[in-house]
């Protein structure tokens, strides 16, 4: 059988808010559940997948990414976001991607489900 | 398979990269032929005002991008009711933008809406 699929497109950078901690929290639980995540990163959530983030009170959302990346999420990030914030492939978690809106537009089409995290 | 979005545009022009964000990933559906039409409420309803002109602060004007959008044959529609809280008629609006007063239709007439 096929698994289900959930794409989440996540535009809220990390620590400002809880809004990354909770699409990458969602994700987690997602492919718990059998779910097949993908998960595009737009606008200031492109921040979520640099990789040298160092928050000292607040849990490391780029290492939670990491860690969703490592269990199966097929994470993207806009690179028109990514380029006008000097994040570049050196700059980004293992695994993480930097690609066209286009490849969001094909997860809109393709998931099964799809979770919109803005704010 | 989804194959029509529903973009509903909450957030004004030039203060969040909301708004240019929302219409170049509307422009990038049309593109991919599917089916998308923006609704736009609250103060979303400012992105249709015809007479901005964002030259003196050095930002794109959304307009551009979302006059693309409806030449390329999205469909724009604008709630009335918060035009109107506004002080806007539909003359300060761009040509080719609808009103409506629900947009419960567009939403069950969608396959997923995505609310900026």
């Amino acid at each position: 059988m096929k698994k289900k699929s959930l794409a989440i497109l996540l535009c809220r950078g990390p620590y400002a808010s809880e809004y990354a901690d909770i699409g990458v929290g969602i994700a987690k639980k997602a492919m718990e559940k059998g779910y097949d995540v993908k998960m595009f990163l737009y606008m200031d959530g492109v921040w979520v997948q640099h990789a040298r983030q160092s928050p000292k009170v607040f849990p490391n959302v780029g290492k939670e990414l990491e860690g969703a990346i490592s269990l199966g999420a097929d994470v993207r990030a806009c690179e028109r976001c990514s380029s006008a914030r000097g994040i570049n492939e050196e700059d980004i978690v293992n695994g993480g991607k930097i690609t066209s809106l286009y490849d969001f537009v094909q997860m809109l089409k393709e998931c099964d489900k799809v979770l919109p995290i803005l704010g | 398979m989804n194959n029509s979005i529903l973009l509903c545009l909450t957030i004004g022009p030039y203060g969040h990269e909301d708004a240019f964000a929302a219409i170049a990933l509307g422009n990038a559906i049309l593109a991919r032929d599917m089916d998308i039409s923006i609704v736009l409420r609250d103060n979303g309803v400012y992105v249709a005002h015809k007479n901005q002109d964002p030259s003196k602060i050095g930002v794109p004007n959304n307009l551009d991008l979302l006059q693309d959008f409806i030449e390329l044959g999205g469909k724009v529609y604008v709630s009335e009711e918060d035009m109107r809280a506004r002080g806007l008629t539909k003359n300060d609006l761009i040509s080719g933008v609808e009103l409506i007063s629900s947009y419960l239709e567009l939403i069950e007439s969608h396959d997923v809406i995505l609310t900026f």
